[in-house]
């Protein structure tokens, strides 16, 4: 029988992989970014259980560091498809391709 | 009362000797703010960003200042004695490996301002915005190349980044450059996000976030979480650092950027992740297989870097790109670093090896994308190889000053490229990586192709209608002056370089333990750990 924290333990590699799986297969730059902040999520749940497993603080502390850092990254995410939405009229990521590679 | 209250302050504030440590980061936060808040005040209509400017290049002065009083003085503030003190809980580690790194940072960020203020272009680029962002990025790289644990590596890593994916894109009207800085975004945050999840588990194992409690980790297939962890904390970093497989954001984000900016973007960062990555393997790994397996690890990027960088380099035009796949390859390089600092880890030899090619890859890739900023101004963005042309006729001093960048990028002996490309091999050979040394070195040699064609370009071919114009003014002298001391700088390393990083002393510094009533951490940790490990280990 798993304790709640290895239930959130997996349950955050499951949301992990969800993420990921985004962020690789979908098209649409906003969808992406959500993608991103799924993983960040997990990554979140992931420390807030391992740090109830191993009985030290450092986890949780670390967790609301990467709330902001994920706030930031979301507002600077956010303003950069706004901009260039207004160049181009289209967030698709199919649609990037100025630069040659 | 009054006691308790001293006594708290002494213990939430750290001594003096910190911020002396510490100031060159406090400065370029402060100043990048003050910097922020000058651009309300408009002096001179000419040139009005001038105060948000100058206020940038003097709050790089302590990063040099500092630097140079530490590491000249011996003895001072614990910077030079056998085990130097760190703070705030190892998140600020006082050594000399971070004080050569605030001054690689320190030099590299005035010389960016420098390069924006006197060139055409880099002064419509230079509003207090881009002087805030570069001191923020620059603070980052400060930040995570001095942490000892991942919190403020995070933090700093973060505080860099998020001002790299603004800086990319700072051209709101170009498209290239908008698209640079969304594929630079989705990849860098995914990196982070990548690099977390692998501490998390590495946390989950070992219970501490402190590089110096790594070698608990028990890297083995019986602990698949440490394991995977492990690897997601280190492709994380690849990721960052540009090494292939992970590369494939670096030449579109490099073409898309303005050329000031790439040479920031492909020299500072990279000195940052080297540092981080320097000090996580550097304290080594638990087992007899422990450092073997990591050191595996960096053997397949290091060679798929040199294959990546050296070939495709090669079916490029744009000189851009091939500076890119440049930088794959000698990222490729830094993982043979880390493959012998991971054999080796607590070999002098390696690590200095590490600290004197970041210093001369730093140089050497900031000068030659300053001549092609300037290139770039008098014509127009993205140069073609062919568009060097006649360049050895038309402007000797520039065509001479990249020959010596790009001769020194290809490690040929006069330049400097070649003796930290000397030292990393000699290093990897003494401890046993003699295969690893012959791959490098023999890719190295297909990479020749693509930068002996760019020599040919310049010194060998006519001009055509399609060549360069290099602008020839005031500010071009200015360029000329500034390009002159890097290309002499870099031949200067490349001689007395060496012997100068074999002076510095690359012990990492390690928290003083505060005699406190609690039991000590580390014993009720590994009791504590056991068993939670044992219980989410699905073996």
């Amino acid at each position: 029988m798993l304790t709640l924290p290895e239930l959130g333990l997996y349950f955050s590699f499951l949301l992990f992989l969800v993420g990921l799986a985004g962020v690789m297969f979908r098209k649409n730059i906003l969808f992406m970014m959500l993608s991103v902040e799924i993983l960040l999520n997990a990554a979140n749940l992931a420390f807030v259980c391992a740090s109830k497993l191993t009985g030290t603080m450092d986890g949780q502390v670390v967790m609301f560091f990467v709330m902001a850092v994920a706030a930031c990254e979301a507002a600077i995410g956010l303003a950069l498809i706004i901009a260039l939405y207004r160049t181009k009229a289209s967030i698709e990521a199919d649609d990037l391709k100025a630069l040659r590679g | 009362m009054s006691e308790n209250f001293e006594t708290m302050l002494s213990m939430s504030f750290p001594p003096a000797a910190f911020y002396l440590h510490a100031a060159p980061i406090l400065a370029l936060l402060i100043g990048g703010l003050i910097a922020l808040i000058a651009g309300v005040f408009r002096g001179n209509p000419d040139r009005p960003n001038m105060l948000a400017y100058q206020i940038g290049f003097v709050s790089c002065f302590p990063s040099v200042i500092v630097p140079l009083i530490l590491l000249a003085a011996p003895g001072s503030f614990g910077a030079n004695t056998a085990q130097p003190p760190a703070w705030l809980g190892s998140g600020f580690l006082a050594d000399q490996i971070s004080q050569f790194t605030f001054l690689i940072v320190g030099l590299g960020t005035m010389f960016t301002l420098f390069m924006a203020e006197i060139s055409n272009a880099g002064r419509q680029l230079l509003r207090p915005e881009l002087v805030c962002l570069l001191l923020f990025a620059s603070a980052g790289i400060m930040i995570l190349a001095s942490s000892g644990e991942f919190m403020t590596f995070f933090t700093g890593l973060e505080l860099m980044s998020v001002s790299l994916y603004v800086l990319v894109g700072y051209q709101r009207q170009d498209t290239r450059g908008l698209e640079a800085a969304v594929k630079y975004f989705l990849m860098g945050a995914t990196a982070s996000a990548i690099i977390l999840m692998g501490m998390a588990l590495i946390y989950l194992n070992i219970g501490s976030l402190r590089w110096s409690d790594l070698p608990a980790l028990n890297i083995s297939l019986n602990n698949p979480f440490g394991v995977i962890g492990l690897l997601m904390f280190l492709i994380g970093l690849s990721f960052k650092l540009g090494v292939a497989p992970f590369h494939t954001w670096g030449p579109d984000v490099y073409q898309g950027a303005h050329s000031t900016l790439t040479g920031y973007m492909s020299t500072l960062v990279k000195v940052g992740i080297v540092m981080v990555l320097l000090r996580v393997l550097g304290n080594g790994f638990a087992g007899a297989d422990g450092g073997p397996w990591v050191a595996k690890v960096f053997w397949v990027l290091a060679t798929l870097s040199i294959l990546v960088g050296s070939v495709f380099g090669l079916v490029h035009n744009s000189i851009k790109r091939m500076l890119a796949y440049s930088s794959i390859a000698n990222a490729g390089y830094f993982c043979l670093a880390f493959a012998t600092l991971a054999l080796a880890p607590k070999s002098a030899e390696a690590r200095q090896a590490v600290l004197a090619y970041t210093a001369i890859y730093t140089i050497l890739n900031l000068g030659a994308f300053a001549i092609l900023a300037w290139l770039e101004d008098s014509s127009r963005e993205d140069l073609l190889k062919e568009e060097l042309a006649g360049l050895g006729k038309k402007a000797p001093f520039a065509a001479v000053c990249l020959t010596i960048f790009i001769l020194g990028l290809a490690g040929i002996p006069p330049a400097a490229g070649f003796f930290g490309k000397f030292m990393l091999i000699n290093s990897a050979v003494s401890v046993g990586l003699v295969g690893l040394a012959v791959v490098m070195v023999v890719l190295s040699c297909i990479s020749l192709f693509y930068y002996l064609s760019l020599l040919v370009e310049i010194w060998l071919k006519p001009a055509t209608r399609s060549s360069v114009n290099p602008q020839d003014n005031e500010d071009a002298r200015d360029v000329r002056v500034l390009v002159g001391i890097v290309a002499f700088a870099s031949l200067l390393v490349g001689l007395v370089g060496p012997r100068w990083v074999a002076s510095i002393n690359p012990t990492f510094a390690r928290e003083i333990p505060v005699q406190s009533n609690e039991p000590k951490t580390g014993d009720s940790r590994s009791e504590n750990l056991s068993p939670a490990v044992g219980a989410v280990n699905p073996h």
